[in-house]
């Protein structure tokens, strides 16, 4: 208990310079965040440049009067409220934005982690059992070559292949315009159609990212007293190789699980945005293309927030399966 | 001698490293007789070890057996299939080698220890009745079976760990229990408290204990007969107290005056001078020649046998060979 209160209080510390962090680095950038919200204006309401600007400043929440330590004040002010920030090109809030685009992102993160997390670890513990021979150079050659392909690029060939020459996936969106969001079988097999190509496009690299993490772990384990003990008292190979080998070399691998978690929250804008699928990725990948700081920033922090959490977490998850952690 | 229950005929292991190969263990014969207690004792690095995993098929992957036979129960163990070894082992023949630090799984309780073993040799016991057999051999090797089945091994202490692979050793009974170094690695407390223990596992059950040592005040108190290895040879092997009274081998002299002379007030020390042979490269004939003080030319030449005298102990050395049956001195 000790242990989690220490971590949460220094959770908090790493926040609180991460969302500063943030806070001077977007503020210090040159070009003024308003100002493709003040051309707009300028535009619809055919007002002078200056004005629309003052007024895209007082939308956004934003006093350049005020010196910046006033300003970082009343950011820190907001967030701590849960309000991340105002999008100048959707003309709404970001944690709207996020409320509407989280849970996508967070079906496809968290399918794909969970798919290639499995079959990754299998395939690690089974190319290190059969170590040097054909299966297991096999194995981690093509392992090697597919950690080393982007997401993105799986993401265009796949939409080539599964939406226009296959016609089996569709070509974009999180499920058909037309229908509407319900807990019928039918729309949540059209969700599960339309996240099939992310899912599969971060899922691979993944898993060659964690079948080579979990050979490379695995030999090591091997080589330990308890194993060469556990043989001795003619335990079952099958026993030896899940209970002492894999569940022993697994443990370093779920810190990075959750890490992992953290950064594919914002990871995937490429894959998203390609999909067309309306996740946090597509949202900050418009931001950029938008100058929409004010949602950049607000998508910023969350990303943060979420590696900073699932960091967190994976200390604590740590903690709950090695056993020789809480002593410590 | 009473019945042998293991023999072992001219077994020969050796280690491939980089180097070369080390032989670790030369042409070894010995028969271990039933219900007896055995120590192995030697200096480190004298193949004291390797005697026991090549005896028990255990070697580590760079360890070759490259000649010899082990009989249990007229069977050669070296012929048998993994399978076959698998059900042997720890039903018949416990082995608890070295490193009890790191023997125990650390993502196990010591509980599952039990189960494991106990579900892999297809024995037909619950849960339950698993828990009751281990808590009785906690409480023999003196622990707390309450606080210490549940417990993971990190939260035990060197001397319980010790203790507890002890127990797991006498799950099923075995004839013969085997331990590489039980005590090194502990404290003197826990020490006398694992040989009180053994004492006790020797008086109370049939069972047939060899163990290593290079403790030779422990080999002293606990075993029947003491087998003296030096440079990966067997050099002697005698009753526990003639081998004390009258020690044979020049090595073996040399061994127990070194703890005689602790015990006397003599000022002078009398270990044995230089240092023991390289494995990698040894020194051809004798391994003992060249820091032994009745050398001659045949023992830089020769590999002495293992002979038996007429007292039943038996030693190698040209010193004995030439007096031929009149070692009665």
């Amino acid at each position: 208990m000790k242990f989690i209160l220490n971590r949460l209080i220094y959770l908090l510390f790493v926040l609180f310079i991460a969302i500063s962090g943030i806070f001077f680095l977007i503020n210090k950038m040159p070009g003024d965040p308003a100002y493709g919200l003040a051309v707009s204006i300028s535009q619809q309401r055919n007002m002078d440049i200056n004005k629309a600007l003052e007024i895209a400043h007082q939308m956004m929440g934003i006093d350049t009067g005020e010196p910046l330590f006033i300003r970082y004040v009343k950011f820190l002010n907001q967030f701590i409220r849960g309000n991340i920030g105002y999008s100048t090109y959707y003309q709404t809030t970001v944690n709207e934005i996020v409320a509407k685009s989280l849970p996508w992102t967070l079906l496809v993160v968290f399918i794909s982690i969970l798919i290639s997390f499995i079959i990754g670890v299998y395939l690690g513990a089974f190319s290190a059992q059969k170590r040097g021979r054909a299966v297991d150079i096999s194995i981690s050659f093509v392992s090697s070559i597919i950690q080393a392909i982007p997401p993105f690029v799986l993401a265009v060939l796949i939409l080539f292949v599964g939406a226009i020459k296959l016609r089996i996936i569709p070509l974009g969106g999180a499920y058909p315009v037309d229908m509407e969001p319900s807990l019928s079988m039918d729309f949540i097999i059209s969700v599960i159609k339309h996240a099939i190509g992310p899912i599969v496009a971060i899922s691979i690299p993944q898993i060659a990212v964690w079948t080579l993490a979990m050979r490379g772990n695995t030999p090591q384990i091997m080589e330990e007293d308890y194993i060469r003990f556990a043989m001795i008292r003619g335990v079952k190979d099958s026993t030896i190789a899940r209970k002492y080998i894999r569940n022993n070399a697994i443990l370093p691998l779920v810190a990075s699980l959750a890490i992992a978690f953290g950064y594919m929250l914002g990871g995937n804008t490429l894959v998203e945005s390609i999909f067309n699928y309306p996740g946090i990725g597509f949202y900050f990948g418009k931001a950029i293309a938008l100058r929409d700081y004010g949602l950049l920033t607000g998508l910023f922090s969350l990303i943060v927030v979420g590696v900073i959490i699932a960091t967190f977490l994976a200390e604590i998850i740590y903690s709950l399966i090695d056993p020789r952690v809480k002593v410590k | 001698m009473m019945k042998a229950l293991l023999k072992v005929e001219n077994l020969s292991a050796h280690y491939i490293v980089k180097e070369g190969t080390i032989k670790a263990a030369n042409n070894i014969n010995l028969e271990i007789a039933e219900n007896s207690v055995t120590a192995v004792v030697g200096e480190s690095a004298s193949g004291k070890s390797t005697l026991i995993e090549a005896i028990t098929m255990s070697l580590p992957p760079n360890g070759r057996i490259s000649s010899g036979k082990v009989f249990y129960k007229d069977n050669d163990i070296l012929k048998s299939d993994y399978e076959h070894l698998r059900k042997i082992r720890w039903t018949e023949i416990a082995y608890v080698p070295q490193a009890a630090q790191q023997s125990l799984n650390p993502t196990m309780k010591v509980i599952d220890h039990f189960v494991d073993t106990v579900k892999s040799h297809n024995i037909k016991w619950s849960n339950h009745e698993i828990r009751e057999r281990a808590s009785e051999l906690l409480k023999l090797v003196r622990l707390e079976p309450g606080t210490v089945l549940d417990s993971f091994p990190n939260q035990l202490s060197g001397g319980m760990k010790q203790r507890v692979l002890i127990a797991l050793a006498l799950l099923f009974d075995p004839k013969i229990l085997i331990l590489d170094e039980p005590t090194s690695a502990l404290d003197v407390i826990t020490q006398a408290h694992i040989v009180k223990l053994l004492k006790e596992i020797k008086k109370n059950r049939d069972i047939t204990i060899i163990f290593i040592t290079h403790d030779i005040a422990i080999a002293a108190e606990l075993a029947d007969y003491i087998v003296v290895i030096y440079g990966g040879h067997v050099i002697e092997k005698a009753d526990t107290i003639k081998i004390f009274k009258e020690p044979k081998h020049p090595y073996t002299k040399g061994l127990i005056n070194s703890i005689m002379s602790i015990l006397s007030k003599d000022d002078e020390p009398k270990g044995i001078k230089g240092d023991p042979p390289s494995l990698l490269n040894p020194p051809p004939g004798c391994k003992f020649h060249p820091r032994c003080q009745f050398a001659s030319e045949i023992c830089k030449k020769e590999v002495p046998d293992l002979i038996k005298l007429d007292d039943s102990s038996k030693v190698a050395c040209f010193l004995y060979k030439s007096a031929g049956g009149d070692v009665d001195e």
